[in-house]
Protein backbone atom coordinates (compact mmCIF):
# COMPACT_ATOMS: atom_id res chain seq x y z
CA UNK A 1 0.00 0.00 0.00
CA UNK A 2 1.44 3.63 -0.73
CA UNK A 3 -0.10 7.12 -0.14
CA UNK A 4 0.98 10.39 -1.56
CA UNK A 5 -0.13 13.58 0.39
CA UNK A 6 1.42 16.78 -0.81
CA UNK A 7 2.36 19.21 1.99
CA UNK A 8 2.41 22.77 1.04
CA UNK A 9 4.52 24.40 4.35
CA UNK A 10 5.76 23.13 7.30
CA UNK A 11 2.42 23.39 9.22
CA UNK A 12 1.09 20.59 6.74
CA UNK A 13 3.80 18.26 7.45
CA UNK A 14 3.49 19.10 11.50
CA UNK A 15 -0.32 18.59 11.35
CA UNK A 16 0.34 15.07 9.39
CA UNK A 17 3.01 14.08 12.23
CA UNK A 18 0.30 15.07 14.50
CA UNK A 19 -2.51 12.78 12.94
CA UNK A 20 0.17 9.77 12.41
CA UNK A 21 1.02 10.31 16.38
CA UNK A 22 -2.57 9.89 17.40
CA UNK A 23 -2.95 6.74 15.49
CA UNK A 24 0.67 4.68 16.37
CA UNK A 25 0.88 2.23 19.54
CA UNK A 26 3.47 1.01 21.18
CA UNK A 27 6.14 -1.15 19.06
CA UNK A 28 5.66 0.63 16.13
CA UNK A 29 8.61 1.81 13.37
CA UNK A 30 8.27 4.21 11.21
CA UNK A 31 11.48 5.01 8.74
CA UNK A 32 12.00 8.66 7.23
CA UNK A 33 13.65 8.75 4.41
CA UNK A 34 14.56 12.59 2.07
CA UNK A 35 17.44 14.87 1.61
CA UNK A 36 19.01 17.00 4.20
CA UNK A 37 16.25 19.66 5.28
CA UNK A 38 13.50 17.36 3.63
CA UNK A 39 11.30 17.81 6.83
CA UNK A 40 11.86 14.15 8.52
CA UNK A 41 12.59 15.78 12.25
CA UNK A 42 9.94 18.58 11.46
CA UNK A 43 7.00 15.55 11.31
CA UNK A 44 8.49 14.31 14.12
CA UNK A 45 8.17 16.94 16.09
CA UNK A 46 4.50 17.00 14.84
CA UNK A 47 4.18 13.10 16.35
CA UNK A 48 5.32 14.27 19.69
CA UNK A 49 2.94 17.37 19.87
CA UNK A 50 0.12 14.54 19.70
CA UNK A 51 1.95 11.84 21.99
CA UNK A 52 2.13 15.02 24.67
CA UNK A 53 5.41 15.49 24.97
CA UNK A 54 6.29 18.89 26.13
CA UNK A 55 10.30 18.81 25.10
CA UNK A 56 11.49 20.70 21.89
CA UNK A 57 12.08 17.44 19.47
CA UNK A 58 15.67 18.20 17.97
CA UNK A 59 17.61 16.46 15.45
CA UNK A 60 19.73 13.71 17.48
CA UNK A 61 22.03 14.05 14.42
CA UNK A 62 24.95 13.97 17.52
CA UNK A 63 23.54 11.83 19.90
CA UNK A 64 21.97 9.50 17.66
CA UNK A 65 19.32 8.74 19.39
CA UNK A 66 17.33 10.85 21.96
CA UNK A 67 14.18 9.21 24.10
CA UNK A 68 11.07 10.81 25.26
CA UNK A 69 9.51 9.32 28.34
CA UNK A 70 6.95 12.39 29.47
CA UNK A 71 4.39 12.00 26.91
CA UNK A 72 1.59 9.49 26.16
CA UNK A 73 3.87 6.72 25.72
CA UNK A 74 7.73 6.80 24.94
CA UNK A 75 8.96 8.17 21.74
CA UNK A 76 12.26 6.93 20.57
CA UNK A 77 14.05 9.39 17.57
CA UNK A 78 17.06 7.84 15.57
CA UNK A 79 18.79 9.37 13.93
CA UNK A 80 21.54 6.55 12.39
CA UNK A 81 23.27 9.18 9.58
CA UNK A 82 26.19 9.02 11.70
CA UNK A 83 25.93 5.64 12.06
CA UNK A 84 27.70 4.67 8.05
CA UNK A 85 30.64 2.49 8.08
CA UNK A 86 30.64 2.31 12.29
CA UNK A 87 30.19 -0.15 14.69
CA UNK A 88 26.25 0.06 15.05
CA UNK A 89 26.34 -2.69 17.77
CA UNK A 90 24.96 0.29 20.51
CA UNK A 91 21.79 -1.73 20.97
CA UNK A 92 19.76 0.04 19.00
CA UNK A 93 17.20 -2.87 18.79
CA UNK A 94 15.79 -2.07 22.39
CA UNK A 95 14.83 0.88 21.00
CA UNK A 96 13.65 -0.28 17.83
CA UNK A 97 11.70 -3.23 19.19
CA UNK A 98 11.01 -1.34 22.30
CA UNK A 99 8.12 -0.24 24.70
CA UNK A 100 7.33 2.70 22.90
CA UNK A 101 7.08 4.23 18.98
CA UNK A 102 10.51 4.40 17.27
CA UNK A 103 11.03 6.88 14.36
CA UNK A 104 14.37 6.35 12.48
CA UNK A 105 16.04 9.03 10.20
CA UNK A 106 18.57 7.64 7.51
CA UNK A 107 17.51 3.78 8.23
CA UNK A 108 20.09 2.82 5.48
CA UNK A 109 22.80 2.60 7.37
CA UNK A 110 20.82 0.46 9.97
CA UNK A 111 19.70 -1.73 7.74
CA UNK A 112 20.37 -4.77 9.72
CA UNK A 113 18.31 -3.46 12.25
CA UNK A 114 15.29 -3.00 10.33
CA UNK A 115 14.13 -6.78 9.39
CA UNK A 116 10.91 -6.27 10.99
CA UNK A 117 7.59 -4.88 9.58
CA UNK A 118 7.38 -0.68 9.07
CA UNK A 119 5.81 1.91 7.97
CA UNK A 120 8.25 3.82 5.71
CA UNK A 121 8.03 7.32 4.83
CA UNK A 122 9.82 9.60 2.01
CA UNK A 123 10.04 13.21 2.27
CA UNK A 124 10.90 14.88 -0.87
CA UNK A 125 11.62 18.53 -1.93
CA UNK A 126 9.96 19.76 -4.68
CA UNK A 127 11.03 22.97 -3.99
CA UNK A 128 10.16 26.37 -2.00
CA UNK A 129 8.55 24.88 1.07
CA UNK A 130 6.19 22.44 -0.97
CA UNK A 131 6.91 18.81 0.00
CA UNK A 132 5.31 15.34 -1.28
CA UNK A 133 5.31 12.77 1.79
CA UNK A 134 4.97 9.05 0.46
CA UNK A 135 4.07 6.77 2.97
CA UNK A 136 4.67 2.81 1.87
CA UNK A 137 4.16 -0.67 4.13
CA UNK A 138 2.80 -3.78 2.81
CA UNK A 139 2.44 -4.72 6.65
CA UNK A 140 -1.40 -4.93 7.58
CA UNK A 141 -0.94 -3.12 10.85
CA UNK A 142 0.94 -0.74 8.89
CA UNK A 143 -1.57 -0.57 5.89
CA UNK A 144 -4.18 0.30 8.17
CA UNK A 145 -2.30 3.05 9.65
CA UNK A 146 -1.89 4.83 6.24
CA UNK A 147 -5.74 4.27 5.40
CA UNK A 148 -6.60 5.89 8.31
CA UNK A 149 -4.05 9.04 7.58
CA UNK A 150 -5.69 12.07 5.87
CA UNK B 1 30.45 -6.55 56.64
CA UNK B 2 28.56 -4.26 53.91
CA UNK B 3 28.02 -4.95 50.74
CA UNK B 4 26.10 -2.89 47.74
CA UNK B 5 24.28 -4.61 45.31
CA UNK B 6 23.02 -3.07 42.12
CA UNK B 7 20.99 -4.42 39.18
CA UNK B 8 20.16 -2.40 35.82
CA UNK B 9 20.69 -4.87 33.69
CA UNK B 10 16.94 -5.25 32.40
CA UNK B 11 13.76 -3.42 32.66
CA UNK B 12 14.11 -3.35 36.64
CA UNK B 13 16.39 -0.68 38.58
CA UNK B 14 17.61 -2.70 41.85
CA UNK B 15 19.88 -1.76 44.68
CA UNK B 16 20.62 -3.52 48.14
CA UNK B 17 22.48 -3.72 51.12
CA UNK B 18 23.66 -6.63 51.91
CA UNK B 19 25.01 -6.74 55.60
CA UNK B 20 26.68 -9.91 56.69
CA UNK B 21 24.28 -13.17 55.36
CA UNK B 22 21.33 -11.14 55.34
CA UNK B 23 20.00 -8.75 53.01
CA UNK B 24 19.38 -5.04 55.34
CA UNK B 25 17.36 -3.47 52.72
CA UNK B 26 16.54 -2.94 49.21
CA UNK B 27 14.77 -1.54 46.16
CA UNK B 28 13.19 -2.63 43.15
CA UNK B 29 10.81 -1.46 40.88
CA UNK B 30 10.33 -1.13 36.38
CA UNK B 31 13.09 1.71 34.84
CA UNK B 32 13.25 0.46 31.49
CA UNK B 33 15.80 2.47 29.96
CA UNK B 34 16.22 5.04 32.35
CA UNK B 35 18.19 3.82 35.13
CA UNK B 36 21.03 6.20 34.34
CA UNK B 37 18.74 8.98 35.72
CA UNK B 38 17.93 7.23 39.08
CA UNK B 39 20.36 4.57 40.31
CA UNK B 40 22.20 7.05 42.25
CA UNK B 41 19.45 8.89 43.67
CA UNK B 42 18.30 5.32 44.53
CA UNK B 43 21.87 4.13 46.07
CA UNK B 44 21.84 7.72 48.32
CA UNK B 45 18.72 7.42 49.93
CA UNK B 46 19.25 3.72 50.79
CA UNK B 47 22.30 4.41 52.48
CA UNK B 48 21.03 7.59 54.25
CA UNK B 49 17.59 5.61 55.19
CA UNK B 50 19.47 2.74 56.88
CA UNK B 51 21.80 5.41 58.46
CA UNK B 52 24.97 3.85 56.39
CA UNK B 53 28.25 5.68 55.41
CA UNK B 54 28.56 4.02 51.26
CA UNK B 55 32.33 4.85 52.00
CA UNK B 56 32.59 1.95 54.45
CA UNK B 57 31.32 -1.12 52.25
CA UNK B 58 33.01 -3.80 51.80
CA UNK B 59 32.36 -4.56 47.97
CA UNK B 60 29.60 -4.21 45.26
CA UNK B 61 28.18 -6.89 43.98
CA UNK B 62 26.73 -6.15 40.17
CA UNK B 63 25.52 -8.31 37.49
CA UNK B 64 27.29 -7.82 34.29
CA UNK B 65 24.51 -9.34 31.72
CA UNK B 66 23.98 -10.42 29.21
CA UNK B 67 20.82 -7.98 28.61
CA UNK B 68 20.08 -4.45 27.87
CA UNK B 69 23.62 -2.96 26.32
CA UNK B 70 23.35 0.02 28.11
CA UNK B 71 21.23 -1.10 30.87
CA UNK B 72 23.94 -3.70 32.14
CA UNK B 73 26.63 -0.86 31.65
CA UNK B 74 24.75 1.39 33.81
CA UNK B 75 25.34 -0.53 37.32
CA UNK B 76 28.54 -1.78 36.37
CA UNK B 77 29.87 1.74 35.53
CA UNK B 78 28.45 2.83 38.82
CA UNK B 79 30.15 -0.43 40.49
CA UNK B 80 33.33 0.26 38.85
CA UNK B 81 33.84 3.88 39.67
CA UNK B 82 32.80 2.98 43.47
CA UNK B 83 35.54 0.18 43.34
CA UNK B 84 38.02 2.15 42.34
CA UNK B 85 37.76 5.48 44.43
CA UNK B 86 37.18 3.23 47.52
CA UNK B 87 39.28 0.66 46.58
CA UNK B 88 36.66 -2.17 47.59
CA UNK B 89 36.39 -5.31 45.27
CA UNK B 90 33.31 -6.06 42.65
CA UNK B 91 31.25 -9.30 42.61
CA UNK B 92 30.31 -9.71 39.42
CA UNK B 93 27.36 -12.15 38.48
CA UNK B 94 25.84 -13.38 35.65
CA UNK B 95 22.58 -11.35 35.04
CA UNK B 96 20.95 -15.10 33.45
CA UNK B 97 22.13 -16.33 37.07
CA UNK B 98 20.34 -13.84 39.29
CA UNK B 99 17.10 -14.43 37.82
CA UNK B 100 17.04 -18.65 38.45
CA UNK B 101 15.29 -20.23 40.96
CA UNK B 102 17.40 -21.70 43.55
CA UNK B 103 17.35 -25.20 44.28
CA UNK B 104 14.29 -25.68 41.45
CA UNK B 105 15.16 -26.32 37.33
CA UNK B 106 14.23 -23.38 35.85
CA UNK B 107 14.98 -21.93 32.16
CA UNK B 108 16.02 -17.90 31.97
CA UNK B 109 14.43 -15.51 29.44
CA UNK B 110 14.99 -12.67 28.30
CA UNK B 111 13.95 -11.00 24.60
CA UNK B 112 17.14 -10.15 22.67
CA UNK B 113 15.39 -9.23 20.12
CA UNK B 114 15.67 -9.90 16.12
CA UNK B 115 14.02 -12.87 17.09
CA UNK B 116 16.42 -13.82 19.57
CA UNK B 117 16.79 -14.46 23.60
CA UNK B 118 19.18 -14.61 25.90
CA UNK B 119 18.99 -18.00 27.45
CA UNK B 120 20.04 -20.27 30.70
CA UNK B 121 19.24 -23.37 32.44
CA UNK B 122 19.72 -24.66 35.73
CA UNK B 123 18.54 -28.14 37.40
CA UNK B 124 18.91 -27.75 41.16
CA UNK B 125 22.06 -25.97 41.50
CA UNK B 126 23.79 -27.53 38.23
CA UNK B 127 24.41 -24.93 35.04
CA UNK B 128 22.87 -27.09 32.22
CA UNK B 129 22.95 -24.42 29.48
CA UNK B 130 25.35 -21.77 29.72
CA UNK B 131 24.38 -17.81 28.45
CA UNK B 132 24.00 -17.76 25.33
CA UNK B 133 21.74 -16.32 22.17
CA UNK B 134 19.71 -18.03 20.93
CA UNK B 135 16.95 -17.94 18.19
CA UNK B 136 13.13 -17.87 19.66
CA UNK B 137 12.82 -21.12 16.85
CA UNK B 138 15.15 -23.03 18.96
CA UNK B 139 14.14 -21.72 22.52
CA UNK B 140 10.43 -22.98 21.98
CA UNK B 141 12.21 -26.27 20.95
CA UNK B 142 13.71 -26.21 24.25
CA UNK B 143 11.21 -25.05 26.24
CA UNK B 144 8.97 -28.03 25.12
CA UNK B 145 11.36 -30.51 25.71
CA UNK B 146 11.90 -29.35 29.57
CA UNK B 147 8.37 -28.98 29.98
CA UNK B 148 9.25 -29.51 34.25
CA UNK B 149 11.56 -26.73 33.93
CA UNK B 150 9.81 -23.33 35.65
CA UNK B 151 10.11 -20.26 33.01
CA UNK B 152 11.47 -17.66 34.22
CA UNK B 153 11.25 -13.65 32.65
CA UNK B 154 9.07 -11.66 30.90
CA UNK B 155 7.79 -13.67 28.24
CA UNK B 156 4.97 -11.61 26.58
CA UNK B 157 7.22 -11.65 23.77
CA UNK B 158 6.76 -15.16 23.07
CA UNK B 159 3.49 -15.24 23.93
CA UNK B 160 4.01 -16.97 27.48
CA UNK B 161 4.10 -16.54 30.92
CA UNK B 162 7.16 -16.21 33.03
CA UNK B 163 7.55 -15.92 37.13
CA UNK B 164 9.48 -13.13 38.37
CA UNK B 165 12.27 -13.58 40.45
CA UNK B 166 13.63 -11.16 43.19
CA UNK B 167 17.02 -10.18 41.80
CA UNK B 168 18.09 -8.77 44.93
CA UNK B 169 17.27 -11.98 47.51
CA UNK B 170 19.21 -13.92 44.80
CA UNK B 171 22.37 -11.96 44.79
CA UNK B 172 22.36 -11.83 48.43
CA UNK B 173 22.00 -15.80 47.92
CA UNK B 174 24.08 -16.35 45.78
CA UNK B 175 26.88 -13.74 47.41
CA UNK B 176 29.16 -16.63 48.56
CA UNK B 177 29.21 -18.61 45.07
CA UNK B 178 31.23 -14.79 43.63
CA UNK B 179 34.77 -14.89 43.57
CA UNK B 180 35.26 -11.17 43.95
CA UNK B 181 37.68 -8.86 41.53
CA UNK B 182 40.06 -6.48 43.16
CA UNK B 183 41.28 -4.62 39.95
CA UNK B 184 37.88 -2.58 38.31
CA UNK B 185 39.76 -2.83 34.94
CA UNK B 186 39.49 -6.20 34.88
CA UNK B 187 35.20 -6.64 34.98
CA UNK B 188 33.40 -6.39 31.87
CA UNK B 189 30.13 -6.75 30.63
CA UNK B 190 28.71 -9.73 28.78
CA UNK B 191 27.12 -8.68 25.85
CA UNK B 192 27.05 -11.83 23.62
CA UNK B 193 25.81 -10.51 20.58
CA UNK B 194 27.77 -10.17 17.39
CA UNK B 195 28.86 -7.00 16.18
CA UNK B 196 26.95 -5.77 13.04
CA UNK B 197 29.95 -4.24 10.72
N1 LIG C 1 6.45 21.60 3.83
C1 LIG C 1 7.48 21.55 4.70
N2 LIG C 1 7.58 20.51 5.56
C2 LIG C 1 8.60 20.41 6.43
N3 LIG C 1 9.58 21.33 6.54
C3 LIG C 1 9.54 22.39 5.72
C4 LIG C 1 8.49 22.55 4.78
N4 LIG C 1 8.71 23.69 4.11
C5 LIG C 1 9.84 24.20 4.61
N5 LIG C 1 10.36 23.46 5.58
C6 LIG C 1 11.63 23.73 6.30
O1 LIG C 1 12.55 22.68 5.98
C7 LIG C 1 13.35 22.37 7.08
C8 LIG C 1 13.20 20.89 7.45
O2 LIG C 1 14.14 20.57 8.44
P1 LIG C 1 14.19 19.19 9.20
O3 LIG C 1 15.17 19.34 10.29
O4 LIG C 1 12.84 18.76 9.53
O5 LIG C 1 14.81 18.27 8.03
P2 LIG C 1 15.37 16.80 8.11
O6 LIG C 1 14.75 16.06 6.99
O7 LIG C 1 15.20 16.25 9.48
O8 LIG C 1 16.92 17.01 7.81
P3 LIG C 1 18.23 16.19 8.30
O9 LIG C 1 18.48 15.10 7.32
O10 LIG C 1 19.30 17.24 8.24
O11 LIG C 1 17.99 15.72 9.69
C9 LIG C 1 12.91 23.27 8.22
O12 LIG C 1 13.77 24.40 8.26
C10 LIG C 1 11.49 23.67 7.82
O13 LIG C 1 11.13 24.95 8.30
MG1 LIG D 1 16.58 15.53 11.00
Amino acid sequence: MKKVITSNNKLDTINLGKSLGSILSIGDVVTLTGDLGAGKTTLVSGVAKSLKIKDTIQSPTFNILKCYFDGKIPLYHIDAYRLEEVNKDIGLEEYIEGNGVAFIEWPIFIKELLNIPHLEIEIKNKGNDKREIILKSNDKHYVEIIRRLK
Amino acid sequence: MIYLLLDSSNTLLSVGIKKDKKLLDKISYPCFQRQSEYMIVEIDKIFKKNKLDIKKINGVMVSIGPGSYTGIRIALTIAKVISYALNVPIYPISTLEINKLINKDSIVLFNARSNRSYIASFSKNKRLLKDQVMSNDKVMKYINSHKKFHLIGDLSYLSLKGETIDVLNNMNALFDSIKPIKDPNKVKPIYLKETYL
